[in-house]
């Protein structure tokens, strides 16, 4: 068996270095173990970011008909957070097979392998449970229109069946948190592929995830692809004054709010994050109150 | 010119608003009673959030085939919430500037 022991990340100042760990374990990594066990004897909590992601590189393990184990320490509150969330439940039962897996507590909900098929009955859900357990009476459409916009960006663009979605609403801080995860393609290669077909030059990952971002430009991996699924990711994240932060391949975008203002960063990576990884904070005291339905008639055109 | 109004209510002739799959019936909704020379006046009555994807293959769809000028007057909202509405308002706002450019 590899082990893969998982220390404790502070995702303010070490969120690159999980996803290069992530990047460095992969499967062919460590493509003749008998099993891959993952440790968290030692962490102290796991955060949305590490379980999405996490729950992609399992499921490649799991693909490649590698078992998974799971280390920790009985009552230790990353192993109870981890069956919380459904990892130990989906992995030691020889992978995702539910549509949906039961919520354990009333402000995260469990790991969900994205499937087509189920997609619209999977943002009802996530917008009712929020709802019901933490935000009654809140309008919660930047919550569903910031998950539809990254779960059909999976399902356009990453050309992979490996992508897992997380939630959890942190009520002292007011904030909701949502994970998307895929080891898709990547931005910044399907950017310069599109590119490259239409002879013009290759850009850099951290230019091709602002390229990705822009209004209207799209790879059209897709006929439909019209290209504002990121950029209403985006909007939707500025309006509520939240966070917003993307990897993919070598490139990264990060907005977050900081003491000082906002924080806006573009970039490049010196490892190579497998797919895309994009992660919402969203601040609930921005949200609406759910207001009544207007029986004005408006012209929209 | 159009006078007689028919209103689609958007969650009766959809399963969801999210995948461009999902749009197909409405483009189609729409699209007939265009044809039929009506105004079409668009329930949002218990909607769940459009994405863009469900929009680009609605109203998106709506304006290649007959460009706004066309679409004036022909298509009206009602039974949205204020979100609803900007959410709306800002893909079409969008839609024109990336046409017009």
């Amino acid at each position: 068996m590899v082990t893969l022991e998982i220390d404790t990340y502070n995702e303010d100042t070490q969120l690159f270095q999980w996803f290069r760990f992530v990047a460095q374990n992969r499967y062919p990594e460590h493509s003749s173990a008998g099993a891959i066990g993952i440790d968290v004897t030692k962490t102290k909590f796991l955060r949305p970011f590490q379980l999405a992601t996490l729950a992609c590189l399992l499921e490649e393990y799991h693909q490649h008909g590698i078992p998974v184990r799971f280390l920790y320490k009985a009552k230790s509150k990353s192993g109870r957070h981890m069956l919380n969330v459904g990892l130990r439940t989906v992995f030691k039962d020889g992978g995702f097979k539910e549509k949906f897996l039961d919520h354990v507590k009333k402000n995260s909900l469990p790991v969900w392998r994205l499937q087509r098929e189920y997609l619209d009955t999977f943002l009802s859900e996530t917008e009712l449970f929020y709802r019901n357990h933490n935000l009654q009476n809140k309008d919660l459409t930047p919550v569903r229109l910031g998950l539809s916009e990254a779960l059909n960006n999976v399902l356009d663009h990453a050309g992979s069946q490996n992508g897992y979605v997380l939630s959890q609403y942190y009520p002292n801080a007011h904030t909701l948190v949502v994970v998307v995860c895929d080891f898709g393609v990547g931005i910044p290669t399907r950017v310069n592929e599109f590119r490259k077909n239409r002879n013009e030059r290759t850009l850099t990952p951290a230019q091709c995830i602002k390229k990705a971002l822009e209004k209207g430009f799209s790879t059209l991996s897709a006929p439909h692809n019209r290209g504002w699924g990121l950029d209403n990711i985006l909007s939707n994240v500025n309006a509520v004054n939240g966070d917003l932060l993307i990897v993919s391949n070598k490139g990264f975008l990060w907005k977050q709010k900081t003491k000082w203002g906002v924080k806006d960063e573009v970039d490049n990576l010196e490892f190579s994050f497998p797919g895309t990884f994009i992660g919402i904070r969203l601040n609930a005291n921005y949200f609406e109150t759910i207001d009544s339905e207007s029986g004005t008639e408006i012209d929209l055109f | 010119m159009a006078t007689d109004k028919v209103t689609i209510k958007v969650m009766d002739v959809v399963k969801g608003t999210t995948t461009n799959a999902d749009a197909m019936p409405l483009y189609l909704s729409m699209k007939n009673a265009l044809a039929d020379n009506k105004i079409i006046v668009l329930s949002l009555h218990k909607a769940t959030a459009m994405s863009s994807s469900f929009m680009n293959s609605s109203f998106g769809n709506l304006v290649e085939d007959y460009g706004f000028e066309t679409l004036k007057g022909r298509l009206k909202l009602v039974d949205y919430t204020p979100v609803m509405l900007d959410s709306v308002k800002r893909y079409l706002d969008n839609l024109k500037k990336i046409k017009h450019s």
